[in-house]
């Protein structure tokens, strides 16, 4: 099982987001959320959490799911479950 | 992978990239690769008692895998009856998933739920048939998992429930055209449970992440055949693929087929091409061999493929992409048609290069695989298959024999009547609908107004609507010809008329035109007209119409619409008098009556 540093899970979720998003990466700031970004929509929210798992090897529960309310906050949620510092 | 400002992107690279990594963020990576690609939308009403919008990039990327470009409208939940009944009228087809359980309840009489439950289904779906054209397809109930806890499952009452929800499925089908039944595979993340349980649970989706590529795959391979031309010919290599080993080096008797392994891997893969065959698919040849050496083979009692299967026959050592050119002018069918299996992966690189839009299967080394790499082959994928397609391969041999005789033959009247033709012009029912619309749809030399109508428009319009059927006597055609008339104002119109290729020069569209003219009079009109849209290749369309005593409108744009006339008060082009005529009513117009 990989383990993954906390500077890593960051970069691969600006990845997910970038791509879930359709946004530059650059557009991928702590505080993207669904009131921020036009995309972000309840599909697209579920598509994040399954990017989320397929690359982390996760299977976040749906009160994890509905906690990822900001980029930051995802980058939290992942890292808690991996055990990450 | 190309982004959309680089070169077209390559579907071969694209396909391989989704196969590897199966993922969400590969699917997404890859539908923006595409959306490059020119392609014209086809909507589809995807309906569904569960929440399946999760599918969508999938679906997207799988559409354009398979050759069509998807444009998914998703209606969810219980809003699924709603959806059937009042359908979107620019919906070109659609696609109903349902779960079992919510349509059986959770009560302890499953099969008593399931009588009420097929009764509803059908209802619904009668009332779909009636408000809307558009074929349909329905994805079979699978048998709940926690169903087949009871042995096997055959005698328990919850599966007895959804063989009866399937029946109801299979009845619908049976009784309406454009309607059609498929399996999904599983949805559960364990690639075993019909459904996801958890996911269901959790987001009310029961399809698994990891099953969302097949099950995208699925439908959009189920739906390309409304969308897209089905292939015509698959042209295959033979040493070490028709048969194991060489045959110039084993010689015919070396060859170790029946009842050895891998022979037996190749015989079943030539029982797929026979069965793919007698779903209209023409076989091809195309070997680096010795004729005479390639021959003895198919004499064999073990082979499965006999040398009269195939269409065309390139067994030399001249280039293979020079095969292919050759048989493409033989056959009088487009490479873009073709399928083209080898074993070599220099010979498939070779054809790639020389014909990008062939599609190009590369037959594993393992043989526990041959008959995968044949399945992964999207070109023949279709779910309805015409008499047409069925009789194509007897086709080929009449119009050799055809030829024959027109070699022989002195001039082109005396040969038209050696050949005994006789035309049909019938109603657009539920037999030729499929193939009217194909004809329409697929036709690009003789096609007046160049107009694609999709099968809903199709059965909108279909008291206009006729099919043109030849037979003579070396075979019939089938319907090779798709015609529509009907009344603008004062003004009788031909509104459109296609005419396959191969069965042009032989008074079918003489006599279509009669038809016309003889409808027109009938109605009571004093000017036929018609309107031709110019294309990069419908020229004999337009030599047709300005040689048959039209008149063209001093103002027109061949590419908007160019509009023609003709008086049919006085004389007016009749029946031809090398053909004998039928209509659909029986009646036989003999030659020159009209005229």
């Amino acid at each position: 099982m990989r383990q993954w540093s906390k500077p890593e899970i960051r970069s691969a979720l600006v990845e997910i987001f970038s791509v879930v998003l359709e946004i530059s990466e650059g557009e991928v700031s702590d505080d993207l959320s669904p009131d921020t970004s036009r995309n972000w929509d309840s599909l697209r929210h579920i598509h994040i959490c399954t990017a989320i798992d397929e690359t982390f090897g996760t299977a976040l529960d749906i009160s994890k799911q509905v906690e990822i309310l900001t980029f930051d906050l995802a980058v939290e949620t992942v890292a808690e479950e991996l055990g990450a510092e | 992978m190309t982004g959309a400002d680089q070169t077209p992107p390559d579907l071969t690279e694209l396909r391989a990239s989704v196969r590897e990594a199966p993922r969400l963020m590969t699917y997404l990576k890859v539908q923006k690769a595409l959306a490059s690609r020119p392609a014209r939308p086809r909507k589809v009403a995807v309906i569904s008692s569960f929440t399946v919008r999760p599918l969508d990039p999938y679906l997207r990327v799988e559409a354009e895998l398979s050759g069509w470009r998807v444009d998914p409208v998703f209606t969810e939940y219980s809003l699924w009856q709603q959806a059937l009944l009042e359908p979107d009228e620019s919906a070109e087809a659609v696609m109903l998933l349902l779960h079992a359980d919510e349509l059986l309840g959770a009560g302890a009489a499953p099969e008593a739920a399931a009588e009420t439950a097929s009764d509803l289904l059908l209802s619904v779906l009668a009332g779909f048939r009636s408000r809307s054209s558009a074929p349909i397809v329905i994805a079979r109930f699978p048998t709940p998992v926690w169903a087949r806890a009871a042995a096997f499952g055959s005698g328990a009452s919850a599966a007895r429930a959804v063989r009866t929800l399937n029946g109801a499925i299979e009845r619908f089908v049976a009784d309406n055209p454009l309607a059609y039944a498929i399996e999904l595979p599983p949805m559960a993340a364990n690639g075993r449970a019909a459904v996801d349980t958890e996911g269901l649970v959790r987001s009310i989706s029961p399809i698994a992440a990891a099953a969302a590529p097949s099950v995208a795959e699925r439908i959009a391979r189920a739906l390309s055949g409304f969308f897209r031309p089905r292939r015509k010919l698959l042209i295959t290599d033979l040493d070490n693929t028709l048969w194991p080993g060489v045959v110039g080096e084993a010689g015919s008797d070396g060859i170790a087929l029946a009842g050895e392994w891998p022979g037996e891997a190749h015989r079943q893969l030539q029982r797929a091409m026979r069965e793919l065959a007698s779903s209209g698919i023409l076989l091809a040849i195309n070997s680096k061999n010795n004729e005479a050496d390639a021959r003895a083979v198919f004499d064999r009692p073990d082979m499965v493929l006999r040398w009269d299967d195939f269409a065309a026959r390139r067994i030399n050592w001249t280039d293979k992409a020079e095969n292919i050119a050759d048989m493409a002018r033989e056959l009088s069918l487009g490479v873009d048609s073709f399928v083209f299996l080898d074993d070599s992966p220099i010979e498939c690189a070779r054809v790639r290069s020389a014909f990008p839009e062939i599609e190009v299967v590369q037959l594993p080394a393992e043989p526990d695989q041959f008959i995968d790499a044949l399945l992964d082959c999207r070109g023949f994928d279709t779910l309805s298959v015409t008499s047409e397609d069925r009789l194509r391969a007897e086709g080929v041999k009449a119009e050799r024999q055809r030829v024959a005789v027109a070699a022989t033959a002195g001039d082109l009247t005396g040969f038209l009547s050696s050949l005994d033709l006789r035309i049909e012009i019938r109603p657009c029912d539920d037999e030729v609908i499929e193939r009217v619309h194909q004809l329409l749809n697929k036709t690009n030399q003789f096609h007046l107004t160049l107009e694609r109508p999709g099968l809903a428009t199709l059965a909108e319009r279909r008291s206009g609507l006729r099919a043109v059927t030849l037979k003579d006597r070396f075979g019939d055609y089938g319907a090779i010809g798709a015609l529509e008339v009907d009344r603008a104002g004062d003004e009788f119109r031909l509104r459109n008329l296609a005419v396959s290729c191969r069965a042009l020069g032989r008074r079918v569209e003489e006599t279509a035109l009669a038809f016309a003219v003889e409808q027109a009079r009938q109605a009571g009109a004093t000017v036929l007209s018609t309107c031709l849209v110019r294309g990069p290749r419908n020229a004999p369309a337009w030599e047709f119409v300005e040689r048959s005593g039209f008149s063209r409108d001093s103002h027109g744009d061949e590419t908007q619409g160019q509009r023609f006339c003709m008086d049919v008060a006085g004389a007016a082009p009749g029946y031809p008098a090398e053909v004998s005529v039928v209509r659909s009513d029986g009646e036989s117009a003999l030659a020159n009556i009209g005229s």
